[in-house]
């Protein structure tokens, strides 16, 4: 069940960052920042099988990366349990790193830009309520959250 | 309140006062070393220093002392490094120094330890496991890093002109050896500045989103001997109280540090320094009150407490609750301004003769990209940097 749940919401979050580059510019300069070619990519557990992204700055926009592939900078949970948590909105990206709930592998500077645009994600992805316990500062929304779920669903 | 869940290591063995040095034979006995690699850096070579750890360790040889650490030690010299040690043979590491040298050691610990050649092959966080065992003995020489307890070594990439972050507990010393003969010929200004990074570490790590309860006895701690130590040690560098208990804050706030990480005055002052080489402990001095204002509504409950021990209970007890926390500020500002009279401390950067205003846009651009910026309460963007870089300047 907790694997389901990650797949379900890391096809979201992948799908609503390529919504948001298009439509909110915060996000999409963040991206614009990272060096071309970045990939970034989350493991939900260090077990094998496990749900697992990764993600390309690419020359068109964000894409998904071979999984296959060791990616720039890699992102670890340390367990499926603590993947849902962050996933689910439970725990913010900060307080999971406060809480050493998973390991990162490559050069720190290089995730910061991924980790905000997946704060921005997140921050249209929950309701506002819920963003607001997670994250330090919430997005000023360019398109209404419903938006980037349907946007996300018919991947436009 | 309790975190909702939190680490805490610190599995370092401290020596600290009355002929500690004259404790590192034994302790490298204990630890099964026998050719240790010693290093350190040109000017403690010059100054004698050196020769002190050498004559410490009597009935052992050394099998290679290197001692061309520059200040801001790079990837390059971590490699160069570790290629020594597996040419000489070495069995384990001796570092004497501040907290290039000592960060250095770490770098060369973990390529030893794990089979590498390059650093920067290792970059991350919490990723690595203990490997290979290196013995190490830190000896510091300065009362600032607190390299020679915390899990952290920052090592220059000086290609991209940033600070690379290396987080692992395996990256801890066995032995830190604080004696107050290696840290006494530090000049009044050195003194201040690094004792003001001490400061930052305590402060940072106090109010930073990973602090938790034993962290944050290791900050107060800190923070009361810095209060109470650091202008006399500046005034008095022959003063041996002074100089023994600004050796221990900084111990104490590395290790509070290393368990709850620093927060936006590292993420700032890493670019700083990264960019216009400005001294850590000057971008820290510089820094820390700036920042502080910038977090003040965010962290109001937690600087009205930090007056307590940054002010004493009098001042604590006369202020209003809601004035508490920036009058907590303030005495950061008062310790610097004193510290400035004493000895030169800069006040703003720059005052350091290496920031240019137009400097300012891209250390903002570096300093939000910097890993200590998570860890940081309230949300910093480029920016708020650059706002409060311009209020510093």
């Amino acid at each position: 069940m907790k694997a389901l749940i990650c797949r379900v919401i890391l096809f979201f979050l992948y799908r609503g960052m390529r919504v948001l580059e298009v439509y909110d510019p915060v996000l999409r300069q963040e991206l614009l920042d990272l060096p071309q070619g970045l990939t970034f990519g989350i493991r939900t557990s260090p077990h094998p099988g496990a749900p697992s992204i990764v993600l390309v700055n690419g020359a068109k926009g964000l894409r998904k990366g071979k999984s296959w592939e060791m990616p720039h900078v890699l992102i670890t949970f340390k367990s499926l349990s603590l993947a849902v948590r962050v996933l689910i909105g439970l725990d913010s990206i900060a307080d999971a790193y406060a809480q050493h709930s998973f390991t990162l592998q490559g050069n720190i500077n290089a995730a910061m830009g991924f980790v905000r645009a997946m704060e921005i994600t997140e921050g249209y992805l929950f309701p506002s309520f819920w963003a607001k316990r997670i994250l330090k500062r919430l997005p000023k929304k360019r398109i209404p959250t419903l938006g980037v779920y349907v946007f996300a669903l018919l991947g436009l | 309140m309790l975190p909702a869940y939190y680490e805490f290591q610190n599995a370092v063995k401290i020596c600290s006062g009355l002929l500690a040095l004259d404790r590192l034979s034994y302790e490298l006995h204990s630890l099964h070393a026998k050719a240790p690699l010693v290093l350190s850096d040109a000017t403690l070579r010059k100054l004698g220093l050196l020769d002190h750890v050498l004559s410490a360790m009597p009935d052992i040889t050394p099998a290679c002392v290197y001692t061309d650490i520059p200040a801001d030690s790079g990837v390059s010299v971590v490699d160069h490094i570790a290629q020594l040690y597996r040419e000489n043979e070495c069995d384990s590491i001796v570092a004497a120094g501040g907290g290039s040298v000592l960060d250095t050691a770490k770098g060369v610990a973990l390529l030893i330890a794990q089979g590498a050649s390059h650093i920067k092959s290792l970059m991350g966080c919490d990723t690595l496991d203990r490997g290979h065992r290196v013995p190490y003995i830190a000896i510091p020489t300065t009362a600032g890093t607190g390299s020679e307890v915390t899990a952290v070594a920052v090592v220059s990439d000086p290609v991209h002109q940033v600070k690379l972050e290396y987080i692992s507990t395996h990256l801890m010393p066995d032995v830190a050896i604080l004696d107050v003969r290696m840290t006494q010929s530090l000049p009044p200004r050195i003194t201040a500045s690094t004792g003001m990074d001490a400061l930052c570490h305590a402060i940072e790590a106090f109010s930073s989103t990973q602090k938790n309860p034993l962290s944050d006895a290791y900050a107060i701690a800190s923070i009361r001997l810095i209060m109470e130590n650091l202008e006399k040690a500046v005034r008095h560098p022959h003063d041996k109280q002074a100089r023994l208990a600004m050796a221990n804050a900084s111990l104490l706030a590395g290790s509070a540090f290393s368990n709850s990480m620093v927060g936006g005055v590292h993420a700032i002052g890493h670019a700083t320094g990264g960019l216009c080489h400005v001294a850590h402990g000057d971008a820290m001095a510089i820094l820390l009150p700036y920042v502080m204002r910038f977090n003040e509504d965010c962290l109001q409950d937690i600087y009205s407490e930090l007056l307590l021990y940054l002010g004493g209970p009098e001042l604590y007890s006369q202020t209003a609750p809601a004035r508490r926390a920036r009058e907590a500020i303030h005495c950061v500002r008062r310790l610097a301004k004193r510290l400035n009279r004493i000895s030169g401390l800069p006040l703003r950067l720059q005052d350091t003769g290496r920031v240019k205003a137009e400097d300012l846009p891209l250390i903002a651009e570096a300093a939000v990209n910097d890993g200590a910026m998570i860890a940081n309460r309230k949300a910093i963007t480029q920016k708020d940097a650059l706002k409060i870089l311009m209020h510093a300047y």
